[in-house]
């Protein structure tokens, strides 16, 4: 009944309204005459309401005369009349068949991407990656496979241990697990050697399991064998052991920069201007005229927010805030003890944030030059006490030469 | 298949307004005396559906009286309505009480 109502739709019918005494007689030569009625209910004693097509209603003039009912069209309906109300509205016509357009864009094709999961990894990689295998925002939903997609990120993204695709409405959701670092621990029934994990010279060395083949004093480069696993004893033979202890050796950390004597002071003056950008799927658009800076000083901050509808078929809305704030620039000089002073504290921030956890300084060597062209060079080294003692397994290259020393 | 029938009746194009009681099934049916009864189909109490039906006698929406040839049928019920209504068939949808089989007086 269901399609018939809306092939009935298509066609267009009226409700009419029957007042008479013999509305059954009405209906029965309606009947034998091939006038369909549809509907027919009793609305009173002597009145009843029914559908009839247009071109049927043509026709019942004559049974309403020889029946003595009066009939009234109370309602008119179908796609012929709403048309005909909007054949002088076509604006509305086309802003509904745009609408209607824009309804069926957004419900098959993606109306935005999300990324979760990631702690080391930048989502913008991601989103481009997937983006090379075809997947952004305006691709037809019926387009993506997850599978392959899943697949995919993962032969490509070394750091990814998982991926997880859902589409929900028309977004993409993509979940990502890390690679955790692999222990570097060695088991302790496992054998191994101690190499050096970056260069120095050797200081102190407590080795507590295998033999030491550097002395205090030695300069050792990132690699060398500091202490082995391979115990070579005449008595007993070679034999392997789980070799640890810690080799502590004096490392060196430096940094150097340029200050000026001549620079300038920045500072603001308390005037602020924003401008915005609106960004939907991809098309931006700016909510401001002037493409120049609004002042000659400035100190420039963007920031992005996303705002989402309820339904996950309507694209996300990004809104940018680019923020000038406006500085006044004062030119100042300092001397070059002054100079020295800055560049010394700046390097000893940098280098104080770069050391490794248990490297203890033991000494600070700071150094300064005069340029060419007016600027100070400083650099400052330190100068590290660190344990550079790191667990490798046993590599089968260095029981060769035991094996070659057992067979002679 | 009830369904499908009533989709079709209610696609159905209307008629050129000719009556047709002369047509060659219903001469058919008289030389073979085929019986010219009514067919009633109930479904539940919900619904039923009459095919070779003479014509409606009364109509209300707690009680439909139907001229089936030589009896009356007599529907009575609540909130009666006459879904689709043509020379051959009758649907009626509603909630049905009773069905009556009443002599008709030949006159």
């Amino acid at each position: 009944m269901f399609i018939a109502n809306i092939i009935n739709y298509i066609r267009g019918y009226l409700i009419i309204s029957a007042e008479g005494c013999f509305l059954e007689r009405f209906i029965n030569i309606c009947a034998r005459r091939g006038i369909l009625l549809r509907d027919i209910k009793r609305t009173g004693s002597e009145r009843i309401t029914a559908k009839i097509s247009v071109r049927a209603f043509m026709r019942i003039r004559s049974v309403a005369f020889k029946t003595r009912t009066r009939v009234r069209i109370t309602a008119r309906r179908g796609l012929l009349f709403w048309l005909k109300r909007y054949k002088r509205r076509r604006f509305a016509l086309i802003a509904l068949v745009f609408a209607a357009a824009l309804f069926w864009y957004a419900t098959s094709h993606v109306m935005g991407i999300d990324i979760t999961g990631c702690e080391k990894m930048n989502p913008e990689e991601i989103m481009s990656g997937i983006a090379e295998f075809g997947v952004k925002l305006g691709t037809p939903l019926s387009d993506i496979d997850t599978d392959e997609l899943q697949n995919r990120i993962m032969i490509k993204y070394d750091k990814v241990a998982w991926t997880g695709i859902n589409i929900r409405g028309s977004r993409v959701y993509i979940e990502i697990k890390e690679r955790l670092a692999a222990a570097e621990k060695i088991d302790k029934d496992t054998p191994c050697n101690i190499v050096a994990a970056k260069s120095g010279e050797i200081i102190e060395i407590d080795a507590r399991e295998g033999q030491s083949m550097v002395n205090v004093g030695d300069g050792v480069e990132d690699g060398d064998l500091l202490v082995s696993g391979v115990m070579d004893s005449s008595s007993k033979g070679a034999r392997l052991v789980h070799a640890f202890g810690e080799v502590y050796a004096k490392t060196q950390y430096e940094k150097s920069t340029e200050v000026a004597l001549e620079y300038e002071i920045r500072e603001d003056t308390g005037k602020v201007k924003n401008r915005y950008t609106v960004s939907i799927m991809g098309l931006k658009i700016p909510l401001y005229l002037s493409r120049n800076a609004p002042f000659e000083y400035y100190d420039e901050s963007v920031s992005k927010s996303e705002y989402r509808a309820p339904q996950e078929s309507l694209p996300s809305v990004f809104v940018t805030k680019d923020c000038y704030r406006e500085q006044t620039s004062v030119k100042a000089s300092r001397s070059e003890d002054e100079a020295i002073s800055y560049g010394a504290e700046r390097l000893k921030e940098l280098l104080n944030a770069e050391l490794p956890e248990g490297a203890e300084v033991i000494g600070t060597e700071q150094e300064h030059f005069m340029l060419a062209n007016g600027n100070v060079l400083v650099s400052v080294k330190y100068e590290c006490r660190e344990n550079i003692a790191k667990q490798v397994l046993i590599d089968k290259v260095d029981l060769l030469s035991y094996y070659v020393t057992d067979n002679n | 298949m009830a369904q499908r029938f009533l989709e079709m009746m209610a696609l159905k194009k209307d008629g050129d307004g000719t009556p047709n009681d002369g047509g060659i099934r219903e001469k058919a049916s008289a030389f073979f005396e085929l019986s010219g009864d009514a067919k009633i189909t109930l479904i539940g109490n919900r619904e039923f559906i009459v095919e070779n039906y003479k014509g409606i006698t009364e109509y209300g929406s707690d009680l439909i009286r139907i001229n089936a040839g030589r009896l009356n049928v007599c529907f009575c019920g609540k909130n009666m309505e006459i879904k689709v209504l043509t020379q051959e068939l009758l649907y009626v949808a509603g909630s049905v009480c009773s069905l009556t089989f009443e002599q008709r007086q030949v006159r």
